[in-house]
């Protein structure tokens, strides 16, 4: 009896363990693909992940990239980006016209557009959108609210009335924006105090996303996570921090160029599997469709296989874009340390970016030989002057000669610092570790690194309180102008304790300021972005920060997803993403 | 014995006013604004403004801990007519019974304790904690039972068979499992049993206990339970091998057990009925306690298996300086703290006369 117990206790715990694997096990998708016209597929559902959770599905809300890859299949606005190449699309607005100067924008909003049926309306059956719900919506985003991340990026100090409207809402008296008007049911005209270039892609963002007044009247606080839209997908589940499913909209308008309905896919899953390396085991399980952000340090094992993945022996395909997006290490130009341009100019030509990009980041990103405005050849042909740029190059002899002229010769009385960069990122500490190095080999200069949770460096950085420290950009939307914002002099507060927002440089600089407040009036683009350039250039002579990579978008996607291209605003539009059925795929 | 729980429970809530007061006053010392902290770099002046209005944090600090502890409060006071003030009775957010009026527009009231909602996500802190204890607590019994179960076993097997090659090999791994870091061997397992043998197991390298398939709904995934659980129950297992173990070598040494013996009892019985009992007490408390602190959340197994309990939340709730979140999980696991020590306090009654409560 005693001989027998352990084995029998051993049966029966396998037993159990076998049991538990095969119990409610997950099902294969059971909806087949259907083939459309065309050579595409209708059906299957994509399945993506997060490696964070959503704050806010309110579009007024919405300030960070999973809100921002989620919502884009919910919700639309009167435009939308093209996911290839980022131009301007009809969404909600079929067409559109402006006056001569671009200061009146007239919208004429697709005839029968759908909001997504919910228990927000009577019965729960969808309604038509008018032109009196994109007036609501653009009423709220210029009134003040805790949740209103987004007034600042969008009609703020450009549609007449706005700035108006949004302090009368301050003090309790909520107004209409005088230059919002529905002339009907289906036209709006936007007045703009000057004419901006840029008005079409400030559309496109999520401030600007069309929702009814129905869902914020019946959900209140709780729309964040019951978003009604006109997207692609409406929303059918969610289990916050945990899983987010999405079905296909069946009223949506939208149609490919062979005539068959979008969006090809029936649905789409979010994952939000927190830790990187499992959400690659994921993916190379085939449980995930895509992943994108890859960590450094797997990023050689997978690159590895992009020669095999080139004669097609890997098993999923790798796409990669340039993003828009600048890694920069920034200097507070009215601290007593770095109040020298001498200095900070010295600092940058200590620095060897090509070394940086090739070694500590293996190849993922490229060396920042231009400025805060990453080399993306659409501004190029758009008329920004990345070649007329003089950027820094690593040149240590001027480094040490520019300290010398700041009366600092061979680093010699040139105080300790402080590298502040915040926790989290797999790719900050190395960096920093290098630079620090850089910086000690080529000018003597000691440097601390001090590495501080998010939340308190960026307190710190705002207040002042740090002199050199670590940030990363990236872009609301493609424009140079997105990026050089964070010179405007108009966001330096007066005090040097007071908070300064989005220009953490403190950088004032009349000429800069002079060359960017004309960029927003100059109606070609080809000028505004000449303009740009020029103010760039200003930057880059005073070197406020050191730029030191721009980012790039890869992503792995399995061999069967198609229509799911990279791009640098890494911008999801799943409603043309459709997926070959496994039995149909070519053979290896 | 209800006298003894009474005084236990006072006892607790006494703990739990200590625990608000430290971590309201420690947050307001760390450094990091919510405001800045929820609209991130693209923070403005107007909305940081408005959200410090919105949650009251441009108020005197006393003045806020005082809401603090008035939302927290089952018997709580408010002013019922004025809906701009942070003291207003919001029906959106209290449930509550009125007892009498208090002057001209205050009322005092019996409410269910209001845990606000998060800074970051503006989601109820009692909808986060819902969700996310029990898979926490799920979890942690599932550890808890695998490690009791298997150490208890491999325990009386050391202790029986003393200095065999069995004994030598449980104590080597039991330093190893206590040696090893959960988030390396965390890794090991999802990777090694759910990647690589995946084809062989049926496991995935992540998951939570319940899956939603888009067409088939909500489905109980038990099998995502198996390897967080190995994982989170290595630690407590080599515990309580050497607990048990020594805990069972020490009364089997005893005089009763050797009369046992010498009455012709089976070494079956003589173990199960007459050694075990007294050799448990130490492995129970060690067990309860290991228990209390599973419950409290492991950070590191969860974020490694994507399992969506209540440590990882209260981790990201730290970093980002979300206070609501963190006072309401803390304020939970204290509670669960406190209860399982009364339990614990009886058990002992229960498993020894000797220690049974007067």
């Amino acid at each position: 009896m005693r001989k027998l117990f352990i084995p029998v206790f051993a049966s029966a715990f396998a037993l159990g363990l076998a049991s538990c694997t095969s119990c409610s096990g997950d099902k294969a998708n059971n909806h087949k693909e259907a083939e459309g016209k065309g050579g595409v597929y209708m059906g299957g559902v994509m399945r993506l992940n997060e490696v964070e959770a959503f704050k806010s599905l309110n579009p007024i809300a919405v300030n960070e990239n999973v809100g921002f890859h989620i919502g884009t299949q919910l919700f639309e606005g009167l435009v939308k980006f093209n996911q290839t190449d980022l131009s301007i699309e009809p969404a909600v607005a079929a067409r559109w016209e402006s006056n001569e100067n671009q200061t009146e924008w007239t919208f004429h909003i697709r005839h029968g557009i759908m909001f997504h049926p919910d228990a927000c309306f009577p019965d729960g059956k969808a309604r038509a959108v008018t032109a009196n719900d994109v007036k609501f919506c653009f009423d709220k985003l210029c009134t003040s609210d805790p949740n209103n991340a987004q007034f600042d990026v969008t009609l703020k100090d450009r549609v007449i009335g706005a700035n108006e409207a949004f302090e009368s809402s301050k003090a309790g008296k909520n107004m209409s924006v005088s230059g919002l008007k529905a002339v009907n049911d289906s036209t709006l005209i936007i007045s703009l105090k000057s004419p901006f270039a840029g008005f079409l892609n400030i559309m496109a963002m999520p401030g600007c996303w069309i929702y009814p007044k129905e869902a914020l009247d019946k959900y209140g606080l709780d729309l964040r996570i019951h978003p009604v839209g006109t997207g692609p997908f409406l929303m059918e589940t969610v289990k916050e921090g945990e899983v987010l499913i999405m079905k296909r909209n069946p009223d949506y308008y939208g149609f490919d160029k062979d005539g068959n309905k979008l969006p090809y896919l029936d649905g789409i899953k979010y994952t939000f599997i927190r830790e990187k390396k499992a959400e690659i085991l994921e993916f190379k399980s085939g449980n995930l469709d895509m992943v994108y952000r890859l960590p450094v340090e797997i990023f050689h094992e997978i690159m590895g296989d992009l020669e095999h993945a080139k004669e097609r022996k890997t098993d999923f395909q790798i796409l990669n874009s340039p993003a828009f997006n600048t890694n920069y290490l920034g200097f507070n130009c009215i601290s007593s340390t770095f109040n020298k341009k001498e200095v900070r100019l010295a600092f940058n030509y200590a620095i060897d970016r090509h070394k940086i990009t090739d070694f500590t980041l293996q190849g993922e990103g490229s060396s920042a030989d231009y400025g805060m405005v990453p080399y993306v050849d659409a501004f190029e042909k758009d008329g920004y002057n990345f070649k007329g740029l003089k950027g820094y190059t690593f040149d240590p002899a001027k480094a040490k000669e520019l300290m010398k002229k700041a009366g600092f010769p061979d680093g010699k009385g040139f105080p300790k610092v402080t590298l502040q960069i915040n926790s989290g990122g797999g790719n900050n500490i190395l960096i920093a570790e290098v630079v620090q190095q850089m910086l000690k080999e080529n000018l003597n200069v000691d440097v601390d690194i001090n590495t501080v949770p998010f939340a308190e460096h960026i307190e710190q950085v705002q207040s002042g309180k740090s002199d050199f420290f670590r940030f990363a950009w990236f872009a609301d939307y493609p424009d140079p102008e997105t990026f050089l914002t964070l010179f405007y002099g108009k966001h330096v507060p007066t005090g040097a304790t007071e908070k300064s927002f989005i220009n953490y440089f403190r950088f004032k600089n009349a000429r800069f300021d002079s060359l960017f407040a004309a960029s927003f009036t100059e109606p070609d683009k080809a000028k505004r972005y000449g303009l740009l350039s020029q103010a760039e250039q200003v930057v880059l002579d005073e070197a406020p920060f050191m730029p030191i990579f721009y980012d790039e978008n890869y992503s792995l996607e399995q061999l069967n997803v198609r229509n799911f291209p990279q791009n640098p605003l890494n911008y999801f539009d799943l409603s043309v993403v459709y997926l070959i059925p496994k039995d149909k795929m070519p053979k290896k | 014995m209800i006298k003894y729980i009474t005084k236990k429970v006072l006892y607790g809530i006494l703990v739990l006013y200590g625990v608000i007061t430290v971590i309201f006053f420690l947050f307001n010392v760390l450094p990091g604004d919510p405001a800045t902290i929820m609209l991130g770099q693209r923070a403005n002046k107007n909305a940081v403004e408005a959200i410090h209005k919105d949650l009251g944090t441009d108020r005197p600090i006393f003045e806020q801990y005082a809401m603090y502890l008035n939302d927290l409060s089952p018997l709580s006071i408010h002013n019922y007519k004025n809906s701009n003030s942070h003291w207003y009775l919001d029906p959106t957010k209290y449930s509550w019974k009125s007892l009498f009026t208090a002057g001209e527009n205050k009322v005092i009231v019996l409410k269910f304790p209001f845990l606000r909602r998060s800074y970051i996500t503006k989601r109820k802190v009692s909808d986060i904690i819902s969700e996310t204890l029990p898979e926490t607590a799920v979890l942690a019994f599932s550890s808890i039972c695998l490690a009791s179960l298997i150490g208890i076993f491999l325990g009386i097997i050391s202790a029986v068979k003393h200095n065999s090659i069995y004994d030598r090999l449980s104590l080597v791994l039991a330093v190893l499992g206590m040696a090893a870091p959960s988030f390396f061997v965390g890794l090991i397992i999802a990777w090694l049993f759910g990647y690589v043998l995946s084809e062989y197991t049926g496991l995935s390298p992540t998951g939570s206990l319940y899956d939603i398939d888009v067409w088939d709904g909500e489905k109980l995934k038990l099998k995502n339970l198996i390897l967080p659980s190995i994982t989170l129950g290595i630690r407590p297992l080599a515990i309580v091998v050497q607990l048990m173990r020594s805990s069972l070598l020490d009364v089997m040494g005893q005089d009763y057990i050797r009369t046992a013996k010498a009455k012709g009892l089976a070494m079956y019985s003589v173990i199960i009925k007459h050694a075990l009992k007294n050799a448990l007490n130490p492995v129970v408390t060690a067990i309860s306690g290991w228990f209390a602190s599973l419950m409290a959340g492991a950070v590191f197994v969860e974020y490694i298996f994507s399992w969506k309990g209540i440590g990882y939340e209260v981790f990201e709730a730290l970093t980002k300086n979300d206070l609501p979140v963190v006072m309401g999980a803390t304020l939970i696991f204290a509670t669960v703290f406190v209860v399982i020590n009364i339990f614990v306090d009886i058990a002992y009654g229960v498993l020894d006369p000797r220690v049974r409560v007067k």
